[in-house]
């Protein structure tokens, strides 16, 4: 009696056991398919970047160093290595977007240019994207986290190497005050 | 917030577990009284859970269907295509079906058996009158509903809602027609104790569609109040569906399609409201698809 009472323990554990490993390798694929996502939502903002300066150049011709600090900053942007860098690349492409659009204020006709409003929409959805996207990240670490560190599932952490994963957090220059300059 | 979102999830799970125990009351009461409660049971629960699956499974081309929505295209529906996008992304939900319902009041619901074949509809009205992150808000709400298989926790309360009516009607008529079948010699007249319960089961008959009723009502106003705080545990943003859900207590204008059927699909209830007071209105809210814009905002609020 007292043996199958054992067995039965014994079965329970180990379902635990793999349940558990599972949850792990879900939690840390999920973190993995966030990263990549942030990538993916970078790249759309990088594509839609070109079509926005073809647009304003056509109206506002003689605002050339711009044009050509949003273009650079997206270049660098796109070569960026490592995650410090591209944040840094990122933050360079964002100021350079908000003087792009300050100078388009003073062109009403740009304004009122359907293709020019379409291409405003779409970059500052794009800007929440990104942040979506980092907050899913972030979202999806919090979960592994909580499980890595949590009684009992710690244990099989351990014994299978689950770690935990790092936070994406804001540039410390992105902290600062945001000048808005016009 | 996130304690708002277990406590709303447990306070649910502890209605639904009320339910079967509703249920298994009535199935006791149509045992002892008639002496079929098993069949009885499996009779309902086929007949409930059927047509009920059928809704569930149908449910998103009803409710468009009902309300007349159109699909919402993404160039002339821009900002509403964009949002709903990111939200996805915050969720981790694939894009659901879009469309618009041409109506002046603001409103919106959220349907579908689950996040692949989910759909999402607002009306003109909400377009127009709110602005960007007020449409946030609100679409992070009805996401949620998505993401939470809330129309499957209605299924469930209505099946057995269905499955209590069911029984009890069954039950009492025959009772009324048949009288009371006896199981052996044991059971039954022997007065006393045996009465008493009988009694009990009689008065449990009655009351249990309407306490079924009332739970049902109960399990939707606690999703609705669990869609708010995750709604906004995806923005992260309380300030935006509060101006939202401002806006909507404002409205007084009435959805021309819909019927207290889908009534609680929407965010706000889309049925006309008079505002009364008194006792009689305490009674009233207990039938009330939503909690009352007040109390959300003021939970909101204290986030």
């Amino acid at each position: 009696m007292l043996f199958w009472i054992l067995l039965g323990l014994v079965v329970l554990v180990v379902l635990w056991l793999i349940a558990t490993y599972n949850r792990f390798v879900k939690l840390k694929n999920r973190i993995a398919n966030a990263w990549a996502q942030i990538d993916v939502q970078l790249r759309r903002r990088y594509d839609l970047i070109p079509n926005l300066v073809e647009t304003v150049k056509g109206y506002a011709k003689h605002e050339r160093e711009t044009f050509e600090a949003v273009t650079r900053a997206r270049a660098a942007a796109i070569q960026a290595e490592g995650v410090r860098d591209q944040a840094q690349a990122e933050n360079m492409i964002t100021s350079a977007l908000k003087s792009l659009f300050a100078v388009a204020e003073a062109y009403p006709e740009l304004k009122a240019n359907a293709n020019f409003l379409n291409l405003q929409e779409e970059l500052s959805a794009t800007e929440g994207r990104i942040a979506y996207a980092r907050q899913f990240y972030n979202d999806a670490v919090l979960q592994m986290n909580t499980k890595v560190q949590s009684f009992p599932s710690n244990l099989v952490a351990n014994m299978f190497g689950f770690r935990e994963q790092e936070y994406f957090e804001a540039d410390d220059t992105s902290r600062g005050p945001i000048s808005v300059q016009f | 917030m996130f304690d708002q979102i277990a406590s709303n999830k447990r306070r649910s799970a502890v209605l639904i577990a009320a339910f079967v125990l509703l249920v298994a009351a009535v199935v006791w009461a149509v045992n002892l009284l008639l002496g079929r409660g098993v069949p009885g049971l499996i009779i309902a629960l086929v007949v409930a859970g059927g047509s009920a699956l059928l809704a569930y499974w149908k449910s998103d081309a009803v409710a468009l269907a009902m309300s007349h929505a159109r699909p919402a295209d993404s160039y002339e529906y821009a900002r509403y295509h964009n949002l709903v996008e990111g939200l996805c992304i915050a969720a981790g939900l694939p894009k659901p079906r879009l469309y618009v319902i041409e109506d002046q009041a603001p409103n919106a619901f959220a349907t579908g058996r689950n996040p692949r074949h989910a759909a999402v509809a607002v009306t003109t009205g909400l377009l127009e009158k709110l602005n960007r992150v007020e449409l946030e808000g609100v679409l992070a709400h009805e996401l949620s509903h998505i993401k939470n298989y809330d129309l499957l926790v209605s299924t469930l309360a209505v099946t057995m809602v269905g499955v209590v009516a069911l029984l009890s009607d069954f039950s009492l008529r025959f009772l009324w027609w048949g009288g009371p079948r006896h199981r052996n010699d044991r059971s039954g007249g022997h007065g006393g104790p045996a009465a008493i319960l009988a009694v009990l089961g009689f008065v449990l008959l009655l009351v249990t569609p309407l306490a079924a009723r009332l739970m049902q009502f109960a399990v939707s106003r606690r999703r609705e109040s669990l869609a708010d705080v995750s709604g906004v545990a995806l923005t992260r943003y309380p300030p935006g569906l509060i101006s939202a859900l401002e806006k909507l207590k404002e409205d007084t204008t009435v959805v021309h399609s819909s019927s207290r059927a889908t009534a609680h699909l929407w965010i706000e209830s889309p049925l006309a409201r008079t505002p009364e007071e008194g006792r009689l209105a305490r009674l009233n809210r207990l039938f009330d698809t939503h909690p009352p814009l007040e109390e959300r905002i003021q939970a909101l609020k204290e986030l």
